[in-house]
């Protein structure tokens, strides 16, 4: 043991000291605590100004991402593509035998989807805050209002229920009006914006097209959205203002991760997901539904659907392609909504025909029943692999007792797996509930 | 760093600067010498880097490799010179210096087994003797490890020597890196301890190179082959190392020390007169595969010996069955068969160190060049450093250490683990017999052949420097200072190249083009630790000592990262000329500041009672969360200097017997950027163009804080026997609170990503004993002996979140095996049995297939997947004081493995297996044959990871194995040199175990936390070398 010396009152002192020492050390470096992130913005600087074009940006980049996710998976849960994979969630998927503990919904499906919605809504909210008074005739905000509707419409087509915010859990219906809202707002200002480019002294040709374009996507949206709420003559006023060669495309590259088409990358660069077993197999002779040849490795796999600008039609078909883009929205879309809404009429009848064209098929007579289940097989075609079928059947099963779902006996099974009827959305995951405090627990 | 902090600690600096100078006193001008020997019991040995010292006078000197010392210029008059050794009794003589005199001072020290007396200085503040504390402390003599055996790690040094430091290796590579789990895993997001060497945090994560899973350049993902810059430090600079063990013995760590405190302790120089001591080591030697893997089996049935490559090409595809009888099995080895798959690797390792000093001064360097091949041609390691360091007293009540070390490495790894890439994986697939799928020479291999697989490039070039100067300065008799400030800086080069057609095109996209990866990752650590000591005899015997102190650490990530693919032409790699390019950068920041506090109270120096406060802030830390406070309290008791026990331990044959308990707390921060919530940049396709775009990132949480970890440590340190044997036990209870977990968002936020919260707890409990001592003492003949024995028990204790039993270690690729599950070990093994009768016979499909119900309910715990209880057992025997043989035996048990390799080769696919070739379950004759054929289904499942593959890793290895020559002082002599000793030491010589695969203790998948599988890594290899050490 050291020995000392005994001076308590020196020794009180140097405590004291000390004591001060510490704490004065402890105020200066607050600022040392605060470490740099080179990577992130945080909350408060968002929204700066200088950020309102990158802000506009990002329901862009989400809702493409998403779409491309959202389009594959979505078509192996309905007749698309038939994929028993290797990877167990992937067969459950194919056979509709859904469970909220699934990764892969809420990493490829539910969590995309959402955040596209997320920062549309974010979007159109930061740049109203940005702008002032004229974010109601900029048309970023109209587009970032656009995708925030299409983004309600993918989930409420592919979701059973949606939560937004750690909400209580919207039903389709609910969604689908979330959407409409949106899409009537977008095209207000949409409107308002073409009529001040063009109030401007030297008019830029393109920036009228662009709020044209904007305002046609909402448009299409908006009708998609009442058609899915059965709202028939709401649907066609809004597709009735599309022209016709409206197209609104997603843009894909492989620059980046973000940047890439979930979709080409699984049917292209893996080998997932075959016409094998699906209705479509059998639509060999129309060029809107091209598959690779049956004698190869990777027979019967699709190959690029109408959708998609490396569409060649032709019977041979091409291949998706790392840069390429997918047509989203069109004038086309609107008018089969239109046929769809105003049933079996000669002018449904007439389209059907044009559309039977487009796939070397002779023109039919048909009437009735036959001509609307004719309209949905054409609609099948002309949107194959696009994110339409999903919402399509659901739709036809709710309103038309038209059930197109597979059924019966999963393909391939040895142990007697059939395709679960029951189920036809995805249900939430997991940790929406358990993480979100207004979705009941059991 | 921000200027407040910066300018504190400049005043700060400046004001120890000028304190110290000003104090510079007048050197004595009436001094003697001090000159003498330190030897064993026997008085015949020397014993080498004992440190003698005058504590009054603050002069010290280290002893020779005889023995021998010197302490010049001590003023004269009455001092007291003690001695002191790791498992050396402490001993003190009170001698009368006299002016111009020398005065000899001979130690004859006795092998202890409860040190009371040794100093440590981890997770006490300063300088403390072990008697003190309340805690377990495990201190580890580097030096005479080194001089016993060969070691040439820092992982390796810790191996088998320390109760509850359990080492992970993973792979056998030469150049890759074990974990280190100190009394369990704590936490679901990490269980590494942090390192300090000579006060200065240490980097110890992966050096940043390319992974070499072979996956090209999508597999970028860890593997088996993890490295560590902790083993980039040379154990022959190392004098010790401590270790304290959890947050009973950690608190003055603070926020990042829960699980435990690692502290190297380098050489130092010899104070005294003028004197230089030169040291020099050679060794060489080779490092091979002998944990073999098992032969490549093939069932030459009639199907096999009619089969033809085409109805076009009738090239029989297995030859060799043409050879044999039907039905006759065949084996092949390739990786033993073919000259260009392994070889023998030589290692050579030199250093030379010189450490001496004056009056004033002192001072250590050494120099170190290693050079090891690995058994792979593509497998090297090499490592050069130099280490200096140097300590200058102006006073008797001030002194400096300097210390700096430059360390340069670079290492090659081959290809390993799950890939058609690795050599290994080729290997155990291999068809034995058939033609080859590679082309004519490379037969029996599967996937890719030694030709083309040891043209894969992987380099990491690593440098780095630590810096440190320690100031200590004792104004008063009762007001100590100590102030360390260095840092820790690792700059990496690392490069991944391969040409167009290295890597196996099924493998990788690109592969057929060529890539080349280059990175520069960086990392440097700054340290800034002061410590203040009172003390003040409140009576005579009583004493009470204040300490009080700060802690500032800032540790900077940086990396640049230019990935090039699609070589146009082979001689032309240049990142930036190559067709594809693309840039990544990375950068991460951490923070800290603590303060803390203790008060202990001595009396009589028997018993001890301390209590401290440590608080901590932190840059990772949420905005609603401020400091953090971590109490703790100890006590030590030395009962056996108690007089009214002396009666009846002396009756007990107890000479020393200290209990001690303690109990604490300390934590473990955040990563960086957890608690703000941001946004980031993205890239969106807008038409042909790429143009920037906001998106969510982190949700954050404001409300983040670090784990809490509180230990209990009950426990008694034992002498018996005059100290020939002794003991030391400690039971531990520790609860890991507020558990950092990463737990998915909800989606509907709009952030589809994780979030870190403060939830669930972990218990770790168990024991650590260690007996040693020296049963035998005669004068030709010593035996030493060691025993180390430890247990974990390791239970999830609650998730913290409402209805959550069961989280998934992510990382896992054969589908869920392991779980994490309360009341079960993290990362236990958890699969779903096969449907089986009533009397066990598996139950099959119409189509031969094993049936497997689905679903986390179906599941059944196996085990945990590390170890419950380990031992390592050492024992040295000296013969006529010459001659010494050294072992270590090192045991491990109650962990499982998931044995994917022979899984894999059971599988249709490679049907290389002992049982899918055993002849009764190939051809079933009797009804036990049929089981048998049934079993098989079971374990050629492919949907799912049957229990069968969830194998006991049990194992005993020979770990290390020495024989030590100290040539005779007269033939050292004639070559001018003072001592000589001649070491051949052996490495993993030999492996008791069960397990079915090739080594127990490999794992595929290192950097994932708590996923274990042995899939294709290379075991442990075999080491041998002689090394030869030159003393002048």
């Amino acid at each position: 043991m050291t020995q000392t010396t005994s001076l308590p009152r020196r020794f009180v002192i140097a405590r004291f000291a000390a004591t001060v020492a510490l704490l004065a050390s402890a105020a200066a470096c607050n600022e040392f605590l605060t470490a740099d992130n080179p990577g992130a913005v945080e909350e408060p600087d968002v929204n700066n100004p200088i950020y309102a074009d990158l802000i506009a940006n990002g329901p862009i980049f989400a809702y493409q991402f998403g779409h491309s996710e959202n389009t594959y998976w979505n078509a192996q849960l309905t007749d698309e593509i038939f994929n028993r994979a290797v990877f167990a969630e992937e067969g459950d998927i194919d056979r509709r035998s859904l469970y909220s503990d699934m990764t892969y919904i809420n990493v490829f499906l539910y969590g995309p989807a959402q955040r596209a919605r997320f920062l549309s809504d974010d979007a159109a909210k930061r740049l109203k805050i940005i702008l002032g008074d004229s974010a109601s005739r900029d048309l970023r905000v109209a587009r970032s209002l656009a995708y925030a509707g299409h983004a309600y419409i993918d989930l409420a087509e592919m979701m059973c229920v949606t939560p937004i915010d750690l909400g209580v859990p919207k039903s389709p219906e609910e969604m689908f009006t979330d959407a409409i809202t949106r899409f009537q707002e977008s095209i207000t200002i949409a409107t308002a914006a073409k009529t001040y480019f063009q109030s401007r002294p030297a008019v830029n040709p393109n920036l009228v097209a662009a709020a044209d374009s904007v305002r046609y996507f909402a448009l299409v949206g908006a009708a998609r959205a009442a058609l899915n709420k059965n709202d028939k003559a709401g649907a066609i006023a809004f597709a009735n203002l599309v022209p016709a060669a409206f197209e609104f495309r997603a843009y894909y590259s492989d620059n980046t991760t973000g940047q890439r088409n979930r979709t080409y990358e699984r049917l292209t660069l893996a080998s997932n997901g075959y016409l094998l077993n699906t209705p479509f197999f059998d639509m060999v002779n129309d060029p809107r539904v091209p598959r690779i040849a049956g004698t190869t490795g990777r027979a019967f796999t699709p190959l690029s659907p109408p959708s998609y600008s490396t569409f060649t039609n032709t019977l041979a078909g091409g291949a998706f392609a790392p840069i390429m883009s997918v047509r989203v929205a069109s004038g086309l879309e609107a008018q089969y909504i239109v046929a769809e809404a105003q049933g079996p009429t000669p002018a449904t009848l007439t389209f059907v025909n044009t559309r039977r064209a487009a796939g070397l098929q002779a023109p039919a007579t048909l009437a009735g029943d036959a001509l609307m289940a004719e309209l949905r097989d054409q609609r099948s075609r002309d949107f194959y692999l696009d994110n339409h079928r999903l919402g399509d059947l659901r739709r036809y099963k709710k309103y038309y007792s038209v059930d197109l779902f597979p059924k019966g006996p999963y393909p391939g099974s040895t142990s007697g797996q059939v395709y679960n009827e029951a189920i036809t959305c995805w249900p939430l995951p997991t940790n929406e509930i358990t993480g979100n405090p207004n979705i009941p627990k059991n | 760093m921000h200027r407040p902090c910066l300018s504190l600690m400049r005043s700060v600096s400046a004001a120890g600067a000028a304190l110290v100078i000003s104090s510079a006193p007048l050197i004595a001008q009436t001094t003697g010498t001090i000159r003498g020997r330190v030897t064993d019991a026997s008085g015949d040995r020397g014993i080498p880097s004992a440190t003698v010292m005058v504590p009054s006078r603050q002069q010290s000197a280290i002893t020779s490799a005889t023995g021998d010392y010197v302490i010049a210029n001590v003023a004269a008059g009455t001092v007291d010179v003690a001695v002191r050794r790791i498992g050396y009794a402490r001993a003190t003589r009170t001698i009368t210096v006299t002016a111009g005199a020398e005065t000899r001072v001979d130690f004859s020290l006795s092998v202890v087994s409860a040190m009371l007396d040794a100093v440590v200085v981890t997770g006490t503040g300063g300088a403390a003797e072990k008697r003190t504390l309340g805690n377990s402390i495990t201190q580890l003599d580097v030096g005479s490890l080194n001089a016993k055996t060969s070691m040439v790690n820092v992982t390796e040094v810790l191996q088998g020597k320390s109760p509850g430091v359990t080492i992970l290796p993973g792979s056998g590579v030469t150049g890759t890196a074990g974990e280190i789990r100190i009394r369990g895993a704590s936490s679901l997001s990490g269980y590494k301890p942090v390192v300090f060497i000579d006060g200065i945090r240490f980097n110890i994560d992966d050096l940043g190179g390319f992974s070499a899973t072979g996956g090209g350049t999508a597999g970028l993902a860890q593997s088996s082959q993890v490295t560590s810059a902790l083993n980039n430090l040379n154990p022959n600079d190392i004098e010790s190392i401590e270790i304290i063990k959890g947050p009973a013995a950690a608190t003055l760590y603070g926020a990042e020390a829960a699980n435990g405190v690692i502290q190297i302790i380098t050489k130092k120089g010899v104070r005294g007169p003028q004197s230089m001591r030169w040291g020099f080591k050679a060794e060489t030697g080779q490092s091979a595969w002998k944990l073999l893997p098992q032969d490549n089996l093939k069932t030459c049935d009639a199907a096999t010996q009619a089969a033809v490559v085409s109805p076009v090409d009738t090239t029989h595809v297995w030859p060799v069955c043409l050879t044999v009888p039907v039905n006759t099995v065949i084996r092949d080895n390739p990786l033993t068969r073919d000259t260009l798959a392994i070889r023998d690797g030589n290692i050579l390792r030199y250093s030379g160190n010189v450490r001496g000093g004056g009056e004033r001064y002192s001072f250590y360097m050494a120099a170190d060049r290693d050079v090891e091949q690995g058994v792979f041609y593509n497998s090297d390691n090499n490592r050069t450093s130099i280490r200096s360091n140097f300590g200058f007293n102006p006073s008797e009540k001030s002194n400096f250490e300097f210390t700096v070390n430059w360390q340069d490495g670079r290492l090659r790894l081959p290809i390993q683990d799950e890939s058609a890439n690795g050599l290994l994986l080729s290997a155990v697939r291999g068809d034995a017999g058939r033609i080859s799928r590679l082309g004519a020479g490379n037969e029996g291999w599967k996937t890719i052949s030694p030709r083309t697989a040891n043209r894969y490039q992987n380099y990491t070039e690593s440098e780095r420097l630590t810096l440190g100067a320690t100031v200590t300065y004792n104004p008063l008799k009762w007001f100590q200072n100590r102030m360390t400030a260095g840092f820790d800086n690792s700059l990496t080069q690392a490069q991944l190249l391969f040409l167009p057609g290295d890597i196996e095109a099924t493998q990788d996209a690109d592969a057929a083009t060529g890539a080349n990866f280059r990175s520069t990752p960086t990392r440097r650590i700054l340290t800034l630790d002061y410590a203040g000591t009172l003390l003040w005899n409140v009576r005579s015997n009583l004493l009470a000592t204040t300490l009080f102190g700060t802690q500032v650490v800032a540790d900077n990530s940086k990396s640049v990262q230019a990935r090039g693919i699609g070589i146009g032409a082979i001689d032309v790699t240049r990142v930036d000329l190559l067709t594809r390019t693309t840039g990544l950068e990375g950068f991460s920041e951490n923070n800290s500041v603590g303060y803390y506090v203790q008060e202990q109270f001595a009396l009589n120096n028997r018993l001890f009672l301390t209590g401290a406060l440590r608080a901590d802030d932190h840059s990772s830390f949420g905005t609603n969360f401020d400091l953090i406070i971590y109490p703790k309290v100890s006590a030590s008791y030395v009962l056996s200097e108690e007089p009214g026990a002396k009666g009846f331990l002396d009756a007990s044959r107890i000479n020393t017997l200290k209990l001690r308990t303690a109990w604490g707390q300390a934590g473990r921060a955040p990563s960086a950027y957890s608690a703000p919530q941001t946004y980031t940049v993205d890239r969106v396709t807008q038409g042909t163009a790429t143009n920037p775009a906001l998106r969510t990132s982190s949700i954050g949480n404001p409300d983040l804080k670090p784990e809490r970890g509180t230990e209990l440590e009950v426990g008694f340190d034992l002498g018996m026997f005059q100290d020939r044997l002794g003991a030391e036990f400690t039971f531990y209870n520790k609860t890991t609170d507020d558990m950092l977990q990463s737990i998915l968002v909800p989606a509907s936020t709009g952030f589809n990503s994780s979030r870190l919260g403060n939830l669930g707890s972990v218990l770790n409990r168990g024991i650590e004993l260690s007996v040693f001592g020296s049963p035998v003492r005669l004068r030709q003949f010593e035996w030493e002996t060691r025993v180390n024995l430890s247990t974990n028990h390791n239970e999830l204790t609650g998730f913290g979140v409402e209805s959550k039993t069961t989280d998934t270690p992510t990382g896992q690729a054969y589908g869920v095996v392991q779980q994490h599950r309360v009341g079960y070990p993290l990362g236990g093994y958890w699969v779903t049995p096969p449907s089986r009768n009533a009397n066990g016979a598996a139950l099959l499909t119409p189509a031969g297939a094993a049936i497997y119900n689905t679903g986390d309910s179906s599941r059944r715990y196996i085990g945990p997947s590390v170890p419950t209880r380990e031992m390592g057992f050492s024992n040295t025997m000296t013969f006529f004081k010459r001659f010494s043989v050294y072992a270590l035996l090192d045991y491990k048990s109650g962990a499982f493995l998931f044995n994917q390799q022979e899984r894999s080769r059971c599988q249709a696919a490679n049907d290389n297996c002992t049982r899918v070739n055993d002849p009764r379950a190939r051809f079933p004759q009797s009804a036990a044959d049929s089981v048998l054929f049934k079993e098989l289904a079971v374990y050629r499942n492919t949907s799912g990871v049957s229990p069968e593959w969830i194998q006991s890793s049990d194992f005993v290895k020979l770990r290390e194995l020495s024989l030590s020559i100290d040539v005779p002082e007269r033939l050292v002599a004639r070559a001018g040199a003072s001592s000589a000793k001649l070491t051949l030491s052996g490495r993993n010589l030999k492996v008791w175990s069960k397990y079915e695969g090739v080594d127990p203790e490999v794992n595929s998948y290192g950097g994932r936390n708590f996923v274990r599988v042995d899939a294709y890594a290379a075991p442990m290899m075999r080491r041998l070398t002689a090394a030869l050490t030159l003393g002048f």
